[in-house]
Formats: C-alpha cells, sequence, structure tokens
C-alpha cells in the first residue's frame, strides 16, 4: 500500500494543525472570560493618565484595605486626547475591560449623551462640600455622572530674579503691560531670552490659550441663541494678539506654534525664559533641583486694558467616571465615594501636588485639626481658580476645538490672515457643529 | 516518501473510491497529497478572513451607513449611501490630506529607490567591515515609528534641538530655525526623516535581488569590453526588475498610509501642513465619535478610499514592473 510511513507522517501533521486550530479559536473566544461578574466583590480595573499613576496607586491602597473588592490600575497615555481615543475604542466595543476611568473636564457630555458613563451616586454628600464649578461639571439635567477628583487652572509663571534685577517689583496684570515688560528685560539681558512662551501647537492647549485672551477681553464663544461664534470682534482681537506676539513685539519665539504643554514647561525649566502660561502641576516639578528653582513664582493670568472682572484662566480638572459597560457597578461605586473623602482629597493636595475639589481644603481652618501643615501652592491657585471660565460644555466639543485650534494654528504661522483663520473656522463650525 | 507512479495510481482510483470508501479513508486520516494541502490552508484562510478581509468589508458597510460602529440602544443603523463619501469630498481638510500624502509618498520613495539602490552597490563590494556595515545601516529601520519621530521632533526643536544648534555655531543660520512652525519646511522636514529611516530598507531588499544575480554574467560582460555603465544598465538593472517591483510596492504603500511619524513628530500641523491621509482618517473617527455624530462612518469612509487608491497605486506598478519570465 502507498499509505505507509508518509500517512502515519501526515497524520501526526493533521493532528498537530487541529489542535493548533482549535487553540487559536479558543485563544479569540476565551478573551473575556476573565473575572468578570459579582457585585461589591472581586477585582475592578481602574484606568487612569499615566501622570495620576502616583495617586492611582494611593487609591488602591486605600481600596484594598477598605473593601471587600480589589483595584486593579491601568495606565493610558499622559495626553488628555490620546487617553479619550482609547476610552472611544473601549465604548465602541462596548467593553468591560475596565470599570472606573478618567473623565477630563470637557468630556462629560459627549460621555453621557452617548450612553457610555453611567450615574454615579453621592451616598455622603461629597458633591455639596465642593466647589460650585467642579461639581457642575459632573453634573447633566440633574444627575451626577462623575465624582470630581482634582481641578485645574492657568497661571502665569515667571522669573522672580529676571524681574527683579531689570527693576520690576510685580509681575504684568495687563496683556500689554506683559509685552513691555518682556521686551525691556529682553533688552537689558545679555542673554538670548524668550519673552513669553505659552502652547500654540496645534492641540487643545491652543483652544484654551485663544479661550483665555478672549475670555480676558470680555468675549464669549455662545451667543443668546447657545450656537458656538468665534469669528466675534473679541475672538478676532484676541487671535490677532497672540500673532503679534510672536511676529510683531517678538517675545514669543517662533517655535510656539509647533510647542505643546510639557515642551513649554521643560523650556522654562531651562532658566532662559521669563514669562510662561501653564497648569499647577508644573509647580511642583519646579521644586526638585532645575535651574529655576527658588527663582520663580506662579500668578494669576494678565487681563486686557478695562477688564479688570473679565475672568482670564481657563478650569481643568479630572473627575473618576463609571464605565456603562462594567459587570461590577457596586465595586466601581466604592472608589467614586472614596475620591471625594476629604482623607483622599488632602493626599492627592499634600503629596501629589493636585488642586482639591473640596473646597474646605483652601480654608486655614482645615489644616489647624490636620496633622500637616497646608501645601504653599493652594493660596496661590485658590486666587486663580476665582477667576475661570469653562469651555463649552457640548457633546461635540472635540470636533469644535479641534476647528478652533487648527484654524487658530493656521493664523500664528502664518498661513492665513487673522480674519480668514477665524471665518474658515466659523464656516467648518456652523456645518459641523452649530447644525449637528 | 511515497513513489509518484503509485501516488498517481492512488489518486484515480479515489476518484472511483464513492462516499462510503471515502469516509472509511478519512476514518483512518488516510488523505491525498491535495486534501492535505486544502486541510493545511485552512487556518491560514480562516486567519486572513477573520483579520483582513472581514475588517475591510465591515468598514465599507459602516461608510454606507450611519449608527453602525457606535449607538445608542435605542438607536438603528441607517442605510444612507454614499452620503458620508459627499461629506468626504466636499471637506478642504481631506484635499489637503490627499496632497500631503501623495507629496510626501512620491518625492520620499523615488529617492530612497536611488539611494538605497547606491547603498545596495556599496555594500555589494568587498571590504573588512563589511558584515558590520550591513548591520549598521539596518538601525534606523528598525527603529520603531513612534520613538523616531520623537527622536528628530528633539533634535529639530530650535531651543534646544542639536539640528539648529549646529547650523548656527557653523555660520549657516544666524539663529535657530522653527523646522516644525513653517508649515513647508515641516513637511520637507518630515519627508527628509522618512527617507533617511527607509532608505536603509530599501538597500536591503536590493540587496538581496543583487546577489541572486549570477557573477558570470558580469565576466562574460567583462570579456566582450561592455563598460561600467553598460554593465549596471545592461545586467543589474534588468535582473533587478522585479526585486525593484517588490521594494516599491513596499515601501509606497506604507509611506502612502504614513499615521506614527506626522502624529508623533508635529501632530499634523502647523495647521494641517503634515496631516497625512491617514492621520485626518484617525482625527475624523476620534474627534467626533459619538452615536448621532457619525465621526467613525465618516473615517471609515475615508480609510475606504485610502484602500482603494493604494490597490491602484499596487496595479500600476504591477502592470508596468511585472514580467513573469524575467529569467
Amino acid at each position: 500500500m502507498a499509505w505507509d510511513s508518509s500517512a502515519i507522517r501526515r497524520r501526526q501533521i493533521i493532528k498537530g494543525v487541529a489542535a493548533g486550530g482549535s487553540a487559536f479559536v479558543a485563544g479569540c473566544l476565551g478573551g473575556d472570560g476573565d473575572d468578570g461578574g459579582g457585585s461589591g466583590s472581586g477585582s475592578i480595573t481602574f484606568v487612569h493618565i499615566s501622570s495620576f499613576e502616583p495617586s492611582a496607586n494611593d487609591f488602591k491602597e486605600a481600596y484594598d484595605s477598605q473593601s471587600d473588592a480589589t483595584l486593579e490600575v491601568q495606565s493610558t497615555p499622559a495626553e488628555s486626547s490620546s487617553s479619550r481615543e482609547y476610552y472611544v475604542n473601549q465604548f465602541a466595543a462596548q467593553s468591560s475591560e475596565f470599570d472606573v476611568g478618567m473623565m477630563d473636564v470637557v468630556w462629560p457630555a459627549e460621555f453621557v449623551s452617548a450612553g457610555w458613563a453611567s450615574e454615579v451616586d453621592d451616598p455622603e454628600n461629597h458633591t455639596d462640600e465642593m466647589i460650585p464649578t467642579s461639581a457642575e461639571t459632573v453634573t447633566i439635567d440633574g444627575s451626577l455622572y462623575g465624582m470630581p477628583m482634582f481641578t485645574d487652572a492657568n497661571g502665569l509663571y515667571y522669573r522672580t530674579d529676571l524681574l527683579e534685577e531689570a527693576g520690576y517689583d510685580e509681575p504684568p496684570s495687563t496683556y500689554m503691560e506683559l509685552v513691555d515688560m518682556a521686551q525691556d528685560i529682553m533688552d537689558q539681558s545679555d542673554e538670548d531670552l524668550n519673552g513669553y512662551i505659552w502652547q500654540g501647537g496645534a492641540n487643545e492647549g491652543l483652544t484654551i490659550m485663544w479661550l483665555n485672551w478672549l475670555w480676558g477681553m470680555g468675549g464669549s464663544v455662545q451667543d443668546d441663541d447657545g450656537n458656538l461664534v468665534v469669528n466675534t470682534e473679541e475672538g478676532v482681537q484676541a487671535l490677532q494678539h497672540a500673532v503679534d506676539l510672536i511676529h510683531e513685539y517678538e517675545i514669543t519665539p517662533e517655535s510656539v506654534p509647533s510647542s505643546g504643554t510639557d515642551g513649554n514647561r521643560q523650556t522654562f525649566q531651562q532658566g532662559n525664559t521669563i514669562f510662561m502660561r501653564n497648569w499647577p502641576y508644573a509647580y511642583a516639578l519646579f521644586q526638585d533641583d532645575t535651574p529655576v528653582t527658588d527663582k520663580f513664582a506662579v500668578t494669576t493670568m494678565p487681563k486686557a486694558e478695562g477688564h479688570e472682572d473679565a475672568n482670564n484662566s481657563c478650569i481643568g480638572g479630572w473627575s473618576l467616571f463609571i464605565n456603562s459597560f462594567s459587570q461590577n457597578k457596586a465595586a466601581a461605586q466604592e472608589l467614586a465615594t472614596y475620591v471625594g473623602t476629604a482623607e483622599a482629597q488632602e493626599k492627592l493636595a499634600v503629596d501629589r501636588s493636585r488642586l482639591p475639589v473640596r473646597a474646605e481644603l483652601y480654608e486655614d481652618a482645615y489644616w489647624e485639626d490636620s496633622d500637616t501643615d497646608k501645601p504653599a501652592f493652594l493660596d496661590r491657585f485658590s486666587e486663580i481658580l476665582d477667576q475661570t471660565s469653562a469651555r463649552p460644555a457640548i457633546s461635540n466639543y472635540s470636533q469644535w476645538s479641534n476647528i478652533v485650534y487648527t484654524e487658530c494654528n493656521n493664523a500664528l504661522t502664518q498661513q492665513k490672515s487673522v480674519q480668514e483663520a477665524l471665518d474658515d473656522a466659523q464656516e467648518q463650525i456652523d456645518s459641523d457643529v452649530n447644525n449637528a | 516518501m511515497v513513489d509518484s507512479t503509485t501516488g498517481k495510481q492512488d489518486i484515480t482510483r479515489i476518484g472511483e473510491e464513492g462516499l462510503r470508501g471515502r469516509l472509511e479513508r478519512y476514518r483512518e486520516l488516510r488523505i491525498t497529497e491535495e486534501e492535505l494541502a486544502v486541510v493545511l490552508l485552512m487556518p491560514v484562510l480562516a486567519f486572513l478572513l477573520a483579520v483582513s478581509f472581514y475588517p475591510i468589508v465591515d468598514t465599507i458597510w459602516a461608510s454606507l451607513h450611519t449608527g453602525y460602529v457606535v449607538q445608542l440602544p435605542t438607536q438603528t443603523t441607517e442605510f444612507v449611501g454614499i452620503e458620508n463619501y459627499r461629506a468626504l469630498f466636499t471637506d478642504g481638510s481631506f484635499w489637503n490630506a490627499l496632497g500631503v500624502s501623495l507629496f510626501y509618498t512620491f518625492v520620499s520613495v523615488p529617492v530612497e529607490l536611488v539611494f538605497g539602490l547606491g547603498l545596495a552597490l556599496l555594500l555589494r563590494a568587498d571590504f573588512k567591515w563589511k558584515y558590520f556595515a550591513q548591520a549598521a545601516i539596518l538601525f534606523p529601520w528598525a527603529l520603531p515609528t513612534v520613538i523616531n519621530a520623537k527622536i528628530w521632533a528633539w533634535l529639530l526643536n530650535p531651543d534646544y534641538g542639536v539640528i539648529s544648534d549646529i547650523l548656527v555655531r557653523v555660520g549657516i543660520l544666524s539663529q535657530p530655525y522653527p523646522f516644525l512652525s513653517s508649515p513647508d519646511v515641516a513637511l520637507y522636514s518630515m519627508t527628509a526623516i522618512t527617507i533617511w529611516k527607509t532608505t536603509s530598507f530599501m538597500a536591503l531588499i536590493l540587496l538581496a535581488g543583487l546577489s541572486s544575480i549570477p557573477d558570470h554574467l558580469y565576466e562574460s560582460a567583462r570579456m566582450d569590453g561592455a563598460s561600467r555603465w553598460r554593465r549596471f544598465r545592461d545586467i543589474t538593472l534588468p535582473l533587478l526588475k522585479p526585486t525593484i517591483l517588490v521594494a516599491l510596492i513596499f515601501r509606497t504603500l506604507p509611506a502612502f498610509q504614513a499615521f506614527g511619524l506626522p502624529y508623533g513628530l508635529t501632530g499634523g500641523g502647523p495647521g494641517e501642513a503634515t496631516t497625512t491621509l491617514v492621520l485626518y482618517t484617525q482625527q475624523a473617527a476620534y474627534n467626533n465619535p459619538g452615536p448621532t455624530n457619525g465621526g467613525f462612518a465618516l473615517g471609515s469612509a475615508a480609510a475606504t478610499v485610502i484602500t482603494m487608491i493604494a490597490l491602484v497605486i499596487a496595479l500600476i506598478y504591477v502592470a508596468t514592473l511585472y514580467e513573469p519570465e524575467v529569467r
């Protein structure tokens, strides 16, 4: 017969293929098999932005000791937009891979209207103790969809030593004061100094910068009918000021239109920059032995002349949300309740330099009863927090912001005039955002 | 080993064996060469269907509907015909991205081919550190794209980048230049970076092709008095044609689908000056993904268009360069 030795070999091959094939199929089907169900016990997964890792580990320690369930922590990129892409992917797949996540202040409208973020309970009434704006950002139609964790606001960082040398006692309070001061200091100095750096790259930071200037000039991006308008008089003036900082006053380097938040922080940290706009996190990083340590301070952002009462800073911050597709919402709720406690908030402020959302932590009285001293940055930023406005709370915020920062960036790099850029932006906003 | 004549007899016998006989034979795990071939190909076919053809069909499906990828529990998927394509083709950003991708692809690939060929010819020559050099040129290609992009973003940074610093020190520039803030220069920089990175890959493929050209052809040509240039034009180039085809396809399609480099280097800016088609697609899908917004539908339409263009490019290459009986 022809089926002797080769037939045996073939039989082995077939068996091997069959075994391998079924293992492959099993592998594909078995993906969602690991620890799903249960209520209040088992384990839940908390997905956080990478820079939040130390705090996530703090949460884990506290959570594991207080709950029957255990907390697993997992990281997404530091950049807010990349983290949002991760969440959107998970939601599109209706994945229960994670139970709790971190929600940037501009996401709730989108996450809630799409049915992605689940309602959060507040059994201990933490939100009553919080800064009103922080609780408002996660409250939609009277329901709570996230537990605020920390807040954020922009400040103006400046070099105290350089200002002093040039004969200035105080930081600038208006846009043009800043320009004059920067030009003067740059002229006086032998070094090659950057006057003023800010987030000018084609990303969220530029939308925020433009809003800061616009608000500081008394403008708004929402008209009486709730439509978003960007090519208003203040909108044009705000962007023109940004273009002038680079090309007319020459205090902002030409690299700024390709810069981002942390790139700015690194540039300032090198020690050759007078002014920088940034978030509180930079404050903590400048403390440990850098060229600018003990030579900088942070203050409120300047405003336009004649608009002393205008808001001029953008509110940021993150809350904790529960994934609608989570299989273990009871255990997830326990974590949400925990992050609103004074204990969790104090740890975030003292150990991790985050701005707490509980109003009491800004009062001196709170710290008199505490074992630790009040962190110094809380006083500086509480004043800044009082002058913040919020970005538009709309479900297609990301698209709006993408249009705004792309067109603003076109103006900064002089591909379009300011008016042209904002008119083009308005055209896209009218067709894609206002009428959507 | 199976005797080929008896093997043939077996196959003819099998044609007459009938269903019952065939089942009996299968029970004993006795099968023919052809049947074995089918069995062995099945896993690969199933794999390709699952990870390649299904997603393509699914993407085309998504591009013709709204509410398909992301939907509310109460919402149904709605067929909208070519509506998403109409939205795509009326979007100025799409045409800008197409222009960026075409420039990036059709500038970088020919330059890579020329440099790669030069590099391959050099590496073929005999010299002391030949094998070290062959391994060393692969370094840029082995760098992960996003890491490469971040490295270059630092190198090109005017404030602390080494490139501006060197150019200022040797007197070519009077002051640091913001390469990535100037729309045209940012695109040229990105193209130059990809040429730097993938020329070595091109060289590696061409080197493999060169090694397969028999030496005796060159010897006899030399004996006939053919010049160095004649030998290159009449022996090397024609015999290298199939390899060049493979190299061009391998480089053109990834270049046309570039995402990691602009994502990591510039984020598509300044403005949209370095937004390639795939970066545009990603932004279209993710900026507006909600159930009522249709970002994924628009992104799917863009992805389908990219696939079509890539297919056309591949077909043009094959039609112009493919010669089945080249040797």
